[in-house]
């Protein structure tokens, strides 16, 4: 959550800190020297706190939890075994799925442009991340 | 003649217990004692990492509740406050603004500078070091770090200390009274045509506080606190509902940041509308200062909102300050409208983005399986539109935020599962 605010994510080269307990003080430490020792800059990513518990970071696994129960309606919405959801929500996620197919391979909604993911290879490979994220 | 040695037990050393010793030279490191391969103090760095190293040492060694009295059971955070009341508040304890700049006196010969505090009292000697010049002060990067020390100590049960609350709460309270005081009379004299000279308010300023704020504002995330559950026995039968934490939600302990964090909100906005209206205040560097402080206090506006959601039910219908408040800041459109204003920096926006993602991810929580758990969806949806609207724009830094919290949210979601799994 420190990584919009850093103000340092036009680096491709990102860091993500997997630790224990006492993981706020070490994501911390990394985010302040980085491994190095350098000030303010070494590191730059994501802190991903392995201790997540509602008794501890009750804000973190609401969000986590919801994340979860999100994924999970990507995966599984409109295969044979799943009839939980409703048709409309069937058609939202599929319609989202092409949007998101559609991008990543560089296409626009609008005719003779090019779209975002034409040129730019970072993003193309981050969609694709989440297209991956979705599919597992 | 028997050859056995006893075995040598120590209780203490230099007037501190054992089990104290590593925090003590940890508070020695961070206070700036002479490192042992030196004749100088630790460098910032070290002694930021130091800050860090104290709060780890106090969660292992936490009390099993926030509540805990005694000497012993606060030993790490009660250095680092001291240490914070030593070098950081005046005499009124009103917290001081942070310098980035200190005055240092030294001597060219050739390519090689020398510094005054290097030599030893000589009058003669001191008489040649007649320039006078600035540095970049690091103190402030310490500072920084025993903030967000202090505000990752937590006691067993993983609730922050009162202490800490009250810590946080006067730092941003005192911050932001100074802060804004000076840039309100500078307001003040551009409507009055008093045109003073923005450079003197600079100077005279003598501190550019708002990285201090801003690092204040992110160490809000790292609390964790609820409303006190009161015994059975000391309530009044019919007033107040025992254990499941309802009610009054200005009982909630996190409110008093909450207010903070959203006036400082309403500030960094105003200060990134106004601040390309004016040359001069972009020419002064004191309209890109608070560019951090606003997105900051996004992103502790939305934790905290989650926080009290997950901890406390309440009714947010009433019109007090702090239900109005709450019900904004839980709100998405929110979040949106800052999104969507085009005169607030990317990094303001992203952090909007982040904040909209979140919280349609905690929705997904109360949604039952006929409505569909839509939350994420929806967030991503709006994400991938905004990418796909700026395709054909320069704004490719915009994008990488946007990825940012895609990617964040997902990968945060697939490695907690993996854990739980």
């Amino acid at each position: 959550m420190m990584d919009a605010c850093t103000g340092r994510v036009c680096s491709t080269e990102r860091v993500a800190i997997i630790s224990g307990s006492n993981d706020l003080c070490v994501a911390g430490s990394r985010f302040y020297e980085g491994p190095l020792g350098g000030n303010q800059g070494g590191d730059n990513g994501s802190a991903v706190l392995m201790t997540v518990t509602p008794s501890f970071h009750p804000a973190a696994t609401a969000v986590n939890d919801g994340a979860r129960i999100g994924l999970r309606l990507l995966k599984v919405a409109g295969t044979l075994k799943e009839k939980e959801h409703s048709l409309d929500t069937v058609a939202r996620v599929a319609s989202f799925a092409t949007d998101l197919w559609r991008t990543l391979n560089g296409d626009t909604n609008r005719p003779g442009e090019y779209g975002p993911c034409a040129r730019n290879g970072s993003l193309r490979a981050s969609l694709l991340s989440l297209w991956v994220s979705s599919e597992r | 003649m028997s050859t056995s040695q006893r075995r040598l037990t120590l209780s203490s050393m230099q007037d501190a217990r054992v089990t104290e010793v590593p925090v003590r030279v940890l508070g020695d490191c961070l206070r700036g004692s002479v490192a042992l391969h030196s004749s100088q103090p630790h460098t910032p760095a070290i002694r930021a990492q130091a800050a860090l190293a104290i709060a780890q040492w106090q969660n292992n060694k936490a009390p099993a509740s926030k509540d805990a009295v005694g000497s012993d059971a606060w030993l790490g955070l009660d250095i680092l406050l001291q240490y914070f009341r030593e070098r950081f508040m005046n005499t009124i304890k009103k917290i001081l603004p942070s310098r980035f700049t200190r005055n240092i006196s030294w001597k060219r010969v050739g390519n090689i500078f020398t510094y005054s505090d290097l030599v030893k009292d000589d009058e003669d000697e001191r008489d040649d070091f007649s320039e006078i010049g600035f540095e970049e002060d690091e103190e402030y990067r310490v500072r920084a770090a025993v903030v967000t020390a202090i505000s990752s100590i937590r006691a067993k049960n993983g609730q922050t200390p009162e202490k800490v609350l009250k810590f946080l709460e006067n730092e941003l309270s005192d911050g932001m009274t100074i802060s804004i005081d000076d840039y309100f009379d500078l307001q003040e004299g551009r409507s009055k045509n008093l045109t003073p000279d923005i450079g003197d308010v600079v100077r005279n300023q003598g501190f550019l506080n708002d990285s201090i704020v801003a690092n204040s504002l992110l160490a809000l995330c790292n609390i964790n606190t609820r409303p006190p559950e009161l015994d059975s026995s000391f309530v009044i039968p019919g007033q107040l509902d025992v254990g499941s934490r309802t009610g009054d939600i200005s009982s909630h302990p996190a409110i008093p940041l909450i207010q903070i964090a959203y006036r400082w909100l309403q500030w960094g906005l105003y200060k990134e509308r106004t601040a390309l209206e004016d040359d001069s205040m972009v020419k002064s560097g004191l309209s890109n200062s608070g560019a951090s402080i606003a997105s900051s206090a996004v992103t502790s506006l939305y934790s905290l909102a989650l926080l009290h959601q997950t901890t406390m039910s309440s009714n947010l219908d009433s019109n007090d300050e702090s239900s109005a408040v709450l019900r904004e800041i839980t709100s998405i459109s929110f979040y949106i409208d800052i999104f969507d204003e085009d005169k607030l920096t990317d990094r303001t926006r992203a952090a909007a983005a982040q904040a909209i993602t979140c919280i349609c991810c905690a929705a997904d929580r109360f949604l039952d399986k006929n409505k569909g758990p839509t939350g994420l969806l929806s967030a991503l949806e709006f994400l991938l539109e905004k990418i796909s609207e700026f395709c054909s724009s320069q704004s490719v830094h915009y994008m990488y935020f946007l990825l940012t919290v895609i990617v964040l949210v997902v990968y945060q979601s697939q490695v907690i599962q993996l854990v739980f799994s």
